[in-house]
């Protein structure tokens, strides 16, 4: 359970004091800087998070007075804390045969992954390539053992996706009790 | 403005003049300075790593505190985190 495949919007709540999971995901983030636990995530994660920054940074007041220099160093560095807080970075590299017969095609083995998780369940792309990056993860890693998000939509159909990409998911304050962690 | 002697063809000087001749530009300098303002403007690309390269060095001197601070300021809102990122995601 020590190790776990961080969502990208777990470590944004982080660095969001009004969010509901903030405490949750600052004790995982002190976890982790502490060598308890470990996270791995997609690179997938990496240009989320640099989007959310970015879109973020341009509609908030410190966007409205133009300061470009500013949005960029701070996503810059915000790309640079993900990467000290993640472990493994799981890429979407490679050229395998596509896993579905007939189709003559090589792709990466993450799209194939998402690609058949597109035939057990309906996602939209970029969650079929979360669920396919840490399902991945869990077959190279066999100690990962939870999908840690705050998202309302993997939550509400964790039961069903579990079973799917065979990892537990769980939202950060479910993976902190599980853990006995204190909150800091 | 600086002057820089710059070494062409014979073909390329031939087409500057027909351009000059037909008033397209005052004269040869005119023509290749205009031609590559247009140039640099139409390939911001060019010179991105170079910028990337000075953003990185300000990334280094935000200190964690004016960074986290940042950070609230730029995530402070309704939404949450995760639909934040969902938005993203197309939902």
């Amino acid at each position: 359970m020590r190790q776990f495949y961080m969502d990208t919007n777990v470590f944004i709540a982080q660095l969001k004091p009004d969010d509901p999971y903030y405490l949750e995901a600052k004790t995982i983030a002190q976890q982790i800087q502490d060598n308890e636990i470990q996270a791995e995530t997609s690179v997938l994660t990496l240009v989320e998070t640099a989007s959310v920054a970015s879109r973020l940074y341009h509609a908030s007041k410190r966007g409205e007075k133009g300061n470009n220099r500013e949005r960029k160093a701070f996503t810059i560095k915000l790309l640079r804390r993900l990467t000290t807080l993640t472990t493994r970075f799981i890429h979407i590299a490679g050229d395998s045969p596509i896993a579905v017969r007939s189709i003559k095609t090589n792709l990466p083995e993450i799209f194939n992954e998402a690609i058949i998780l597109s035939l057990q369940t309906p996602l939209r792309t970029f969650d079929l390539m979360h669920l396919a990056a840490a399902k991945h993860a869990k077959q190279m890693n066999p100690e990962l053992a939870a999908f840690v998000t705050g998202d309302g939509e993997f939550l509400s159909r964790k039961q069903e996706l579990s079973k799917i990409i065979k990892i537990a998911i769980l939202s950060p304050k479910e993976y902190v009790d599980a853990l006995g962690l204190k909150q800091r | 403005m600086e002057i820089l002697n710059v070494k062409v063809e014979e073909e390329i000087k031939e087409k500057l003049e027909r351009l000059v001749k037909r008033r397209a530009y005052k004269n040869k300098s005119e023509a290749v300075r205009k031609m590559l303002e247009e140039h640099f403007n139409e390939h911001p690309e060019l010179f991105a790593s170079d910028d990337l390269e000075e953003i990185t060095e300000e990334a280094d001197k935000m200190t964690d505190e004016q960074f986290e601070k940042i950070a609230a300021e730029v995530f402070k809102g309704p939404k949450t985190a995760a639909e934040l990122v969902a938005e993203g995601r197309g939902r």
